[in-house]
């Protein structure tokens, strides 16, 4: 891999040493999983449960995100979504909202770096 | 067992009682219509007896007026024959008279002539006269016989005109001749007082045959139809059936009448039918509605008394019971009068029964009082329930009033609740003074108030312990940071060269003051982790002889070097146990390093640890003993509270916090053990520690743990890996980097398709599960516990693998209970699960041999 590609998305907050390392150094599946991300409909879901006021919904989808993130090694999307998530679990909402701003900030920091390697 | 002197009317024999008086009025009304209708029938029965025996003279006066005429008419008639007849002048007369008897009886009435000298002579001639033989003629025969007397023929049908006749005769002077005149009676009574009866009435004259003579009805009806009906009139008269007052019939339009009749001398029969709608009620009349009008709202005015009253009767009842219910938890009640200074007793209880009479003076009950009561409390209840305290709380319209006080039952005294209650609406010169048992509740009200009181003296000593606590802390920890600062500062100035030993002297006492500081702010939070009951059991595999020995190899040194003597007895038969080794290595750690704090050079310290078995969980004891200088019983009681430690103590020169023991006490109980301690100060101290423990025997041990270097990876090739995972993008993720490894995926979007997916596979085809734990419809959990229950059989024994992203302990406590062998992290790492699935299939699978048969794959594969 390019070292200036390797920046951009370590930049853009994804661990790509611990990426390449999860799948086994084949950088192809790296990016494809990685391009795949933008389609995942966690966000929204977790967006829509926090509007309603869902704590329930939300945590299933900011669980998952978390878990999603994890596997793609965006680190500080997948601790963004571990605060969230585990603000849901102890059913405190506000808590959950205080943290969205970081996360909607790292998401949009990934999304933009993945346009521009598409 | 309790007496009561009042006692409320029966309510049910009231209802009885007005509902018995309806019904007798209810009787008594229809009795009298009856009467009443019985009267008029009867009435009616004279008033048309009467009437038709009155109509009967009538008729038999009219015939007897028309025979007197005959009679005269034959006395002429014999003076015109008394010399030579002229039979023309006879006819003459006849013409005058017959004119004359129209002119009083009206046309078409009467027919007169007569037979003289063995000719007819008619006042109105008819053809065929000459042909007549008179001689054949009953009224002809019948005057004959009669010898002058004037005689009434039977009623019959003229043959000229067809009207119902009858013939008056006479026989005359002169031998053969007689005088004859035929009377029309329809047509004489067209002038008759018949006429006058009221229009519904119905007149019938029937002749001595039963044929009808005339009829009057209020209706046009054919001869034939009349006839039939005074046919039945005159069948029903003969068999008596209208005899009776109150016989009826229906006639011809279906009225309802009473027939009345009268039989004349010449045997005809005279009948009037009057409607009994008629007679009964007469003409419509505003009296009569008016009266029916009246008695049924009498009626029913009655009947609303006597429902609203049965009502009434049953919410008094209702409220009666109430009142009892509530009265039956007092055992004694008395309305206590306090402008008379009387009572009434409502209740009394047992053991007072002799002493009250139903009503009496109220000081009669204080008497009473003064030997039940307790006697410290006696003086307060006479003046609270005098009566002038009473009358005084009446004024200021106090209504509820009382308090609780002994009283004597037989030889013990029980608490007793005493009420006034006033109402100055219901009874303004009366309260009600009640009494009720409330020992129970006064006891446990008592205790609960010291055991109240005794917690608020604990949580006000907790809170003084722990600020104490602080306060000292805050020294303690002053004293390590100050001896740091100072040593730093030193240090400092130490520029030259040769102070390169003094530097690196601060250095160390930094070092160990640092520590110090460190271990007590351990303590600290290990102390509140432990309160918060946040600390978990971490269980797992361990040798328990070896970590013992391990930790007592440490002091070992310790205390050698400090000249006491060591000594280590451990003697188990199974050393392989389950459980928190790092938690069981900290209690011991604590015991041992008190001993050998607080023992003296010379003293020995001993440790010492056996098991008993006991079936499948064996008891560990391990004993930490020394010669030290031991504990003061008030010390020894505070030992295992936090926050408590003696100020005396600390003065020597000890480290530490004083949590230790507190801390290790909380240690054991999480583990169900349990802790004791003696000592003596002077002597030495010793303390036993008992936890339960599972022990593992060899062949349950899992054999990859003590071989880390054996690096023995798995192979995936050919392995069926069965993948419950809900996200998309993760599934994929995880199936891509399996099949990378060779390995086959079934993937499952939730539990619920797991269970169906392994059901569809045929028997051990699926090597593994990997179960995510969050999944909608059914969540892992859930799916792994249907998979073990499964009928098919490698259910029980196909590992399953538990990917998590929460590695809380209750959550991993959840998947072990859930039936799932391991768990592994999300991320999900491939090199960590490969690991656990080669642990995994090392115990699961004891028979390498046994697992690889179908994949072929390759255990060896050391690279």
């Amino acid at each position: 891999m390019d070292a200036s590609k390797k920046a951009r998305l370590e930049e853009a907050g994804i661990n790509v040493e611990e990426a390449l390392n999860r799948f086994m150094n084949n950088e192809a599946m790296m990016m494809k999983f990685l391009l795949r991300f933008p389609q995942d409909k966690n966000l929204p879901a977790l967006r829509a449960a926090l509007e309603a006021g869902d704590t329930e919904a939300g945590y299933t989808a900011a669980h998952t995100l978390k878990g999603v993130t994890g596997n793609l090694s965006m680190t500080r999307l997948y601790a963004a979504a571990t605060a969230v998530s585990d603000s849901l679990r102890r059913q405190d909402l506000a808590a959950a909202k205080a943290a969205m701003p970081e996360l909607e900030q790292m998401y949009a920091r990934i999304m933009k770096a993945l346009s521009e390697e598409t | 067992m309790i007496k009561r002197f009042g006692q409320v009317s029966q309510g049910k024999s009231r209802v009885l009682v007005s509902v018995l008086l309806l019904v007798v009025t209810a009787f008594l009304l229809l009795t009298a219509i009856l009467l009443v209708r019985i009267k008029l029938l009867q009435n009616t029965q004279n008033l048309g007896g009467a009437l038709a025996r009155s109509y009967a003279l009538e008729e038999e006066l009219f015939l007897d007026n028309m025979k007197k005429n005959v009679m005269l008419a034959s006395q002429y008639i014999d003076e015109f024959q008394s010399d030579e007849t002229d039979l023309e002048e006879v006819q003459r007369w006849l013409q005058g008279y017959f004119s004359k008897l129209i002119n009083i009886l009206g046309e078409g009435t009467v027919d007169p002539y007569a037979v003289v000298d063995g000719q007819i002579i008619a006042a109105n001639p008819w053809d065929g006269d000459e042909d007549y033989r008179y001689q054949d003629t009953l009224w002809y025969q019948q005057a004959l016989e009669a010898g002058g007397e004037a005689v009434c023929s039977d009623a019959y049908t003229d043959i000229i005109n067809g009207k119902r006749v009858v013939t008056i005769s006479q026989a005359l002077a002169e031998e053969g001749d007689v005088f004859a005149m035929d009377v029309f009676i329809q047509e004489a009574k067209s002038r008759s007082s018949v006429l006058e009866l009221p229009k519904e009435y119905s007149y019938y004259l029937c002749d001595q045959d039963g044929l009808l003579v005339y009829a009057l009805v209020d209706r046009d009806l054919d001869a034939q139809t009349l006839q039939t009906h005074a046919d039945y009139l005159i069948e029903r008269i003969h068999d008596g059936s209208l005899y009776a007052f109150d016989s009826t019939f229906k006639d011809l339009s279906g009225v309802s009448r009473g027939a009345y009749y009268y039989q004349m001398s010449n045997g005809w029969t005279v009948i009037i039918t009057i409607p009994i709608q008629s007679m009964l009620m007469g003409d419509p009349n505003m009296a009569i509605y008016f009266m029916a009008v009246v008695a049924v709202v009498l009626f029913l005015v009655m009947a609303y008394m006597v429902i609203r009253d049965a009502y009434q009767i049953r919410k008094i009842k209702r409220a009666d019971d109430t009142a009892h219910m509530l009265g039956d938890s007092f055992y004694a009640i008395f309305r206590v009068n306090f402008q008379e200074g009387t009572y009434e007793a409502i209740k009394v209880s047992d053991d007072t029964r002799d002493t009250f009479p139903a009503h009496g003076d109220y000081s009669l009950v204080m008497q009473t009082m003064y030997r039940l009561v307790k006697s410290n409390t006696y003086h307060t209840f006479e003046v609270c329930f005098s009566l002038d305290n009473i009358r005084q709380r009446a004024k200021e319209g106090v209504r509820d009033y009382g308090g609780d006080y002994q009283r004597l039952f037989g030889d013990t005294y029980r608490w007793v609740n005493i009420r006034t209650l006033y109402d100055p609406k219901r009874a303004p010169d009366e309260v009600i003074l009640c009494f009720r048992d409330v020992d129970a509740e006064k006891r446990q009200e008592l205790q609960h108030t010291i055991l109240l009181q005794e917690a608020l003296e604990a949580a006000k000593k907790g809170t003084k312990a722990k600020n104490e606590f602080f306060s000292r802390m805050s020294h303690d920890m002053r004293t390590p940071l100050n001896a740091i600062l100072g040593c730093c500062d030193l240090a400092q100035k130490s520029r030259t060269p040769q102070d390169t030993g003094k530097v690196w002297d601060y250095l160390g006492k930094i070092q160990f003051a640092g520590k110090q500081l460190l271990s007590l702010i351990n303590d600290i939070l290990e102390l509140s982790r432990l309160e918060a009951g946040k600390n978990a059991l971490d269980e797992s595999v361990f040798d328990l002889k070896e970590l013992l020995s391990s930790i007592a190899e440490i002091f070992r040194e310790n205390a050698q070097s400090e000249e006491k003597h060591f000594e280590v007895s451990i003697d188990f038969q199974e050393t392989t146990v389950m459980g928190d080794g790092k938690k069981i290595g900290q209690i011991l750690n604590n015991l041992l390093s008190n001993a050998v704090k607080y023992s003296r050079p010379g003293d020995s310290i001993r440790l010492e640890a056996r098991q008993f078995a006991f079936q499948q969980h064996s008891k560990y004891q391990i004993v930490v003993e020394d010669t030290g200088i031991g504990m003061s019983q008030e010390f020894l009681a505070q030992l295992f509270e936090p926050y408590a430690r003696e100020t005396a103590f600390s003065a020597q020169h000890t480290v530490g916090t004083g949590l230790g023991m507190p801390i290790v006490k909380s240690l054991v109980q999480q583990m169900s053990g349990e802790i004791t301690v003696e000592s003596e100060l002077g002597k030495g101290s010793r303390f036993t520690v008992t936890i339960p423990l599972k022990t593992i025997s060899a062949q349950e041990m899992p054999q990859s743990e003590p071989a880390p270097k054996q690096t023995e990876t798995f192979d995936w090739t050919g392995r069926t890996v069965l993948l419950a995972e809900d996200n998309e993008l993760n599934r994929e993720i995880v199936t891509e980097l399996l099949e990378q490894l060779g390995a086959t995926v079934l993937p499952a979007e939730n539990g619920e398709e797991a269970v169906r997916v392994f059901c569809e596979s045929s028997p051990y085809c699926v090597d593994l599960i990997l179960m995510d734990m969050q999944m909608p419809v059914m969540d892992g959990c859930q799916s792994a516990e249907a998979i073990r229950k499964l009928e098919r059989p490698d259910a029980a024994a196909v590992p399953i693998i538990a990917v998590t992203a929460n590695a809380f302990s209750e959550d991993i406590a959840r998947t072990t209970k859930a039936g799932m062998n391991a768990h592994v992290a999300k991320p999900l790492d491939i090199q960590v699960l490969t690991q656990t699935v080669q642990k995994l299939m090392g115990c699961a699978y004891p028979n390498t041999e046994e697992f690889g048969r179908r994949g072929g794959g390759d255990h060896g594969g050391s690279q």
